[in-house]
């Protein structure tokens, strides 16, 4: 019972810690912005979760796993690395790895990738 | 002095992540054993040493086996939350605006229905079998519906081991196979269809015969089999 009791509060705490992490738009400066331009940064954050976190991580302002921080990324490089696999003209690329592969399919999602990357406080 | 990485966002979708797939371990490996290993010794065992199982091993592979489930239902529904807390409000439209989110509903539809199968129809089924071989034991007679009761908590058994092997495929796909997806798309076609090819596999579960899971190998091809035509399902319906 006692092992069950300490199981339950750890597992409570956990759940109670995350939802006080910063989260949803906490990050993001939306001052300004129009309505449609903070539903296209609303997208981006959502494509990021669910496509690039994974090797870039949840904050893209930090280094994830695998990806470099990508915060503030530049619609230019932003279209030549996901979808090419390529780097825009004299760019020096934080890494010299080739890990990403290129991800065509998400030529659409581009604007609001870079509408989020461009937002973050 | 950096902070400590596992009290980032992505530390605590680890912790989730990591008590999921160690409870997941705990619950989906004596899923197996009971379907690759211990049913097949089962049915060539003699009377004595099977009661000995059912009354002595049996019970306790029961137990982690249904509290793993538990655990790996719940903290699977956390991260649920947490990834759609961490994309911003609004975040639930991760779930019917990416592939992220329809390969980990197909996932998390699969391993939602193993779970009930657990608790709603194996672990009560079990109970009474277990009672029965007790009752044996102790001089007392069979429960006449010891039997029965095997039968569909086996049937239910079996179509966990069917619904695991994609369960897995598409959980594993939520974040290593994406796709782009237009927001815009309706995702009606695509829900009824899983639902429907999910429903009439839970019907028999509840109802049904094991058919072709019958044998090992043909309840892995089934599930090789229903794991194709549910990612067919998604290319073809979104
Ligand atoms: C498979 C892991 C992986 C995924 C998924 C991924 N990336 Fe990357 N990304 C990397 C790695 C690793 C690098 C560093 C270069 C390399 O090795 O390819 C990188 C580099 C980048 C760069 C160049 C950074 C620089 O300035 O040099 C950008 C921009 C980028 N990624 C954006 C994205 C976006 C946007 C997504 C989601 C649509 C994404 N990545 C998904 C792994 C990934």
């Amino acid at each position: 019972m006692k092992n069950q009791s300490l199981l339950l509060s750890i597992g409570m705490g956990l759940i109670f810690f995350s939802a006080c992490t910063s989260s949803s738009s906490d990050d993001l400066d939306l001052v300004g912005k129009t309505p449609e331009q903070t539903k296209l940064i609303m997208r981006g954050k959502t494509i990021y979760s669910a496509v690039c976190t994974s090797c870039h991580g949840l904050n893209p302002k930090v280094d994830g796993s695998l990806g470099p921080a990508i915060a503030g990324s530049s619609l230019e490089l932003l279209e030549s690395r996901v979808l090419f696999a390529k780097y825009p003209e004299g760019y020096k690329p934080k890494r010299d790895t080739h890990a990403m592969l290129a991800l065509p399919q998400f030529k659409s999602e581009i604007p609001a990738l870079h509408a989020y990357l461009n937002a973050l406080k | 002095m950096m902070t400590n990485p596992i009290l980032s966002q992505d530390g605590l979708y680890l912790i989730f992540r990591w008590i999921h797939f160690m409870v997941g371990i705990v619950w989906i490996g004596h899923l197996y054993y009971f379907n690759f290993t211990q049913g097949p010794f089962f049915a060539e065992t003699d009377a004595q040493s099977k009661s000995a199982a059912i009354r002595k091993l049996v019970p306790r592979a029961l137990w982690w086996f249904r509290w793993g489930a538990a655990f790996t239902f719940f903290s699977g529904l956390i991260m649920l939350w947490y990834k759609a807390k961490m994309s911003g409000p609004g975040g639930h439209e991760i779930y019917t605006t990416t592939s992220w989110g329809i390969w980990i509903m197909i996932g998390a539809a699969l391993g939602t229905l193993m779970a009930a199968n657990v608790w709603f129809i194996i672990w009560p089924a079990q109970k009474v079998v277990i009672a029965s071989a007790n009752a044996v034991a102790n001089g007392g007679t069979a429960d006449p519906t010891a039997a029965a009761h095997a039968a569909r908590a086996g049937v239910a058994s079996r179509t966990n081991v069917l619904f695991s092997i994609p369960m897995l495929f598409f959980m594993g796909a939520a974040s290593h196979l994406p796709f782009a997806l237009n927001p815009e798309t309706s995702l009606k076609p695509l829900a009824a269809a899983i639902t429907a090819i999910l429903l009439l596999l839970e019907i028999n579960a509840i109802k049904g015969k094991t058919g072709p899971m019958t044998s090992i190998a043909g309840v892995i091809h089934c599930g090789l089999a229903l794991t194709v035509v549910l990612y067919f399902a998604v290319c073809f319906l979104v």
